[in-house]
């Protein structure tokens, strides 16, 4: 008898409807009349994966890629504009980005393959909410803001509040992600994201982003961010309190990952264990600050 | 219920029936019947399914089907010129021994040109980044990373 085995769960397909629609308005109005059975589809490469491994069943998919404004990069209010659509591959390679957001440019370079960069969303991959999520710290840390649209009105949040548990969002069932507003970071900065993986193109063990505000030695202020160490990517806020104001030495900065390897709540899975997280969360915090300092004070890295 | 489609296919125009539901790599294999694309791990992976869609390299097993309509689409049968000389690219993977069983080759060689189409003059770390989503259980790579070296300084020398 066939079971529904590894073997033949990539290869099967279950049947569902494929609309691209042109426009936002006839993307929920395409939504609201599939109500319960219709899914939005970004790049795809986590949702159509999830369809073949039999983990969801849709009976049409609403594509998102047709939309003109979900797809842009853009500058307005001294703010960077970033559409739901834009692929990990266009921000990597995009000159509005360097040298003024490079720890999401660190970030999205390394998310998955360039095949998968070539289609997956930033989007995309926020909506997933895995906590291992790449784009997550970084955003975090350059204090970004997220607009959601739906039925209802539009909303902004702080990108923060928009994580609530593995795999859960802020969104409602009637909502779409359409752009991340990230203000455009003042002179004297700099930021920097590093992932901790097994080997190449692999979803991180534990990542790290850090956002420093710098004057001279003094670590101004800063911004610390987490992925792979509880349910939802995390700010640490205890160390940035420790380092504001701080002249920046080996010293400090050890006592800094130290604090934060007791702040984080990482868990034993498949891909590492919390003992080791706990371990290599002091490496990779002093790592990712320095790169982000040396940024800060104008040194290329 | 099918849907007609028509999109640029290794340089020709073609319109076909397919199923929504469908992904690109069982168009290409089990309706328009180019086996050269390869199905390794159906999840996005391997790169073994590797086509072109708008010369950007993708994973073929987890492409929608419906969304290459007008697209351009190149797959590794359409690396053959018209004279039905091997490209470049595919030439120096021969002569570097980088075929071994040979099933990682056409996504290898679509990643190559997608590779080398955007960046000519590749480091061995940008060919090795750039081919990271193309797995090879025979190799070791070694072959595969002086191939593309090779096919670079081909094609930067016409």
């Amino acid at each position: 008898m066939l079971k529904a085995n590894d073997s033949l769960r990539r290869t099967v397909m279950i049947n569902y409807e494929y609309l691209m629609p042109g426009t936002l308005d006839e993307a929920i109005s395409n939504f609201r009349d599939h109500t319960g059975d219709a899914q939005y589809i970004a790049g795809g490469t986590e949702l159509m994966h999830g369809i073949k491994a039999g983990k969801r069943r849709p009976q049409c998919l609403i594509s998102l890629r047709h939309i003109k404004e979900l797809g842009q990069i853009t500058s307005k209010d001294g703010k960077l504009r970033i559409g739901a659509m834009v692929t990990h591959r266009e921000l990597e390679l995009s000159t509005s980005l360097k040298g003024k957001f490079d720890g999401l440019i660190d970030a999205v370079s390394n998310i998955g393959t360039v095949q998968i960069r070539n289609v997956a969303t930033i989007g995309g991959n926020l909506c997933n909410a895995s906590p291992a999520a790449d784009s997550a710290p970084p955003l975090l840390v350059l204090d970004s803001r997220i607009t959601l649209t739906g039925v209802d009105e539009d909303r902004t949040l702080p990108i923060e509040d928009f994580f609530k548990g593995v795999n859960e969002t802020a969104l409602t069932d009637n909502e779409l992600l359409v752009e991340i507003v990230v203000p455009y970071p003042d002179e004297g900065s700099g930021s920097a994201f590093m992932k901790n993986i097994r080997a190449g193109a692999d979803i991180s063990k534990i990542n790290c982003a850090v956002f420093i505000k710098r004057q001279g030695d003094i670590c101004q202020s800063c911004r610390i961010a987490f992925g792979s160490v509880a349910p939802t990517p995390i700010r640490i806020k205890t160390v940035e309190a420790f380092l504001k104001g701080k002249k920046v030495n080996e010293a400090l900065i050890r006592s800094a990952g130290e604090m934060a390897s007791e702040e984080i709540k990482p868990i034993t899975d498949i891909r590492s264990t919390a003992e080791y997280r706990r371990d290599v969360s002091k490496v990779i915090f002093r790592d990712v600050f320095y790169k982000a300092w040396k940024r800060a004070g104008g040194e290329s890295s | 219920m099918k849907k007609k489609i028509a999109f640029v296919l290794n340089e020709n125009e073609i319109e076909v029936e397919v199923e929504p539901h469908w992904t690109l790599l069982h168009l290409l294999r089990e309706s328009l019947e180019l086996s050269g694309t390869k199905p390794g791990c159906g999840e996005g992976e391997c790169g073994a399914c590797t086509v072109l869609v708008n010369n950007k390299a993708v994973n073929s097993c987890i492409y929608p089907v419906m969304e290459v309509a007008e697209a351009t689409v190149t797959t590794i049968e359409g690396m053959i010129g018209s004279s039905g000389e091997l490209h470049p690219i595919q030439k120096a993977f021969v002569e570097r021994g980088a075929v071994q069983c040979g099933f990682c080759t056409p996504g290898m060689i679509m990643a190559s040109r997608a590779l080398l189409d955007e960046n000519p003059n590749p480091t061995e770390d940008e060919i090795r980044h750039g081919l990271a989503g193309n797995l090879c259980r025979c190799t070791g790579y070694t072959q595969i990373v002086e191939a593309v070296e090779s096919a670079g300084e081909s094609l930067r020398n016409g």
